[in-house]
C-alpha cells in the first residue's frame, strides 16, 4: 500500500516517512482503511532540514515522492520535529479516529500552530484529509 | 582532561553523562525496549579503520551499562543508529538538532522499530544531547 517513488529513494525524509507509515499499517491494521478512503496530495515541508516530500494519496494507495510532485492539496509546513510530533498524537479516548487534543504532544503543536512555526495550507478545504492523515501517520 | 571520541572512557563517561542527566530520566521513563547502539561510520582520513559502536544498555530512564567495540553486544542491540565522524560530531555538540539530523539522513535508524523511537523520540533526544556535557576532544 505504501510505496517509495524511485527518484525518493536516496531522500532520507521520504524513507522515514514511508517506513513510519508502513510500520504504521502493520502494526495497526484498522489504518488501512483510512488509508483506502484518502485521495489527495499532501506536502510535508520541513522547514530547518530544507527537504520536501510529497504524499499522494489514490486508490488505495500512498506513494512518497521527494520534493514537491504535483499541486497539493495540503502543504504542511514548519520544523522537522513539529512534522514529527504530528505523529505521536496520542488517539482520542472515545473517538479514536481524532487525536486527543488535551495531550502534552497536542498542546505543543497547538503553540507551534500559534506562533506560525506550523503553518497548514489548505485545511479549510480538506479538513477530512488532514485529519485521515493524522491518522495513518499516528503512531498510535 | 578531555577524552577522545570514540572510545572505552569516553563511552563510560557518556553512561554517566545520561545517568546525570534529569531531563534524560524524565523522558525516556518508559523506555523498555532495551538498549541502542550509536555506531560511528570507519574514517581511515581520521584514524578509525572500522566502524565504532557504543551499546548503551537502556532502561526506564536509566543507563544500565555501556559496551564499546563489542561486537557481540551490537549483534544483540534491538536499535541501531548509524552516523558519519563529523554528523555525531555536530549532533553531540549541539551544533545539529536530532530530528533535523534524521531528516536529512545524517543521522539513520538502521535496525529497529522506527516508530518505537519516534514514541520516545524526546528521550532519544536528551539520550544525544547528554553528550554535550563530556569534556571531549573530537579527532576532527
Amino acid at each position: 500500500m505504501v510505496t517509495l517513488d524511485p527518484a525518493a529513494e536516496s531522500d532520507a525524509f521520504a524513507i522515514v516517512i514511508s517506513e513510519l507509515i508502513r510500520q504504521n499499517l502493520a502494526d495497526h491494521p484498522d489504518k488501512k482503511r483510512t488509508l483506502a478512503a484518502m485521495r489527495g496530495r499532501v506536502a510535508l515541508v520541513a522547514e530547518d532540514a530544507g527537504t520536501t516530500i510529497t504524499l499522494r494519496f489514490r486508490d488505495g494507495q500512498l506513494t512518497v515522492h521527494s520534493g514537491l510532485h504535483g499541486v497539493p492539496d495540503l502543504v504542511v509546513r514548519g520544523p522537522g520535529e513539529a512534522l514529527i510530533d504530528l505523529s505521536r498524537l496520542p488517539n482520542h479516548p472515545r473517538l479514536p479516529f481524532l487525536p486527543d487534543y488535551r495531550s502534552p504532544v497536542a498542546r505543543s503543536l497547538a503553540r507551534a500552530l500559534w506562533e506560525r512555526k506550523l503553518r497548514i495550507r489548505g485545511l479549510s478545504g480538506h479538513v477530512q484529509l488532514f485529519v485521515r492523515l493524522g491518522h495513518v501517520l499516528s503512531i498510535h | 582532561m578531555s577524552l577522545v571520541f570514540p572510545s572505552a572512557t569516553w563511552a563510560e563517561a557518556y553512561r554517566d553523562a545520561i545517568n546525570a542527566n534529569p531531563l534524560y530520566k524524565q523522558t525516556a521513563a518508559g523506555w523498555d525496549q532495551g538498549a541502542i547502539a550509536l555506531v560511528c561510520k570507519a574514517d581511515p582520513a581520521l584514524g578509525i579503520d572500522a566502524p565504532q559502536a557504543i551499546v548503551l544498555d537502556l532502561e526506564r530512564g536509566q543507563c544500565k551499562a555501556v559496551a564499546y567495540d563489542d561486537q557481540a553486544a551490537l549483534a544483540k542491540a534491538p536499535f541501531v543508529i548509524e552516523a558519519s565522524y563529523l554528523q555525531w560530531k555536530a549532533v553531540m555538540t549541539g551544533a545539529t538538532d536530532p530530528i533535523k539530523a534524521m531528516l536529512q539522513g545524517q543521522l539513520r535508524l538502521t535496525r529497529g522499530h522506527l516508530p518505537t523511537i519516534i514514541k520516545d523520540v524526546e528521550g532519544s533526544k536528551q539520550l544525544v544531547l547528554s553528550a554535550k556535557t563530556i569534556d571531549t576532544q573530537f579527532l576532527a
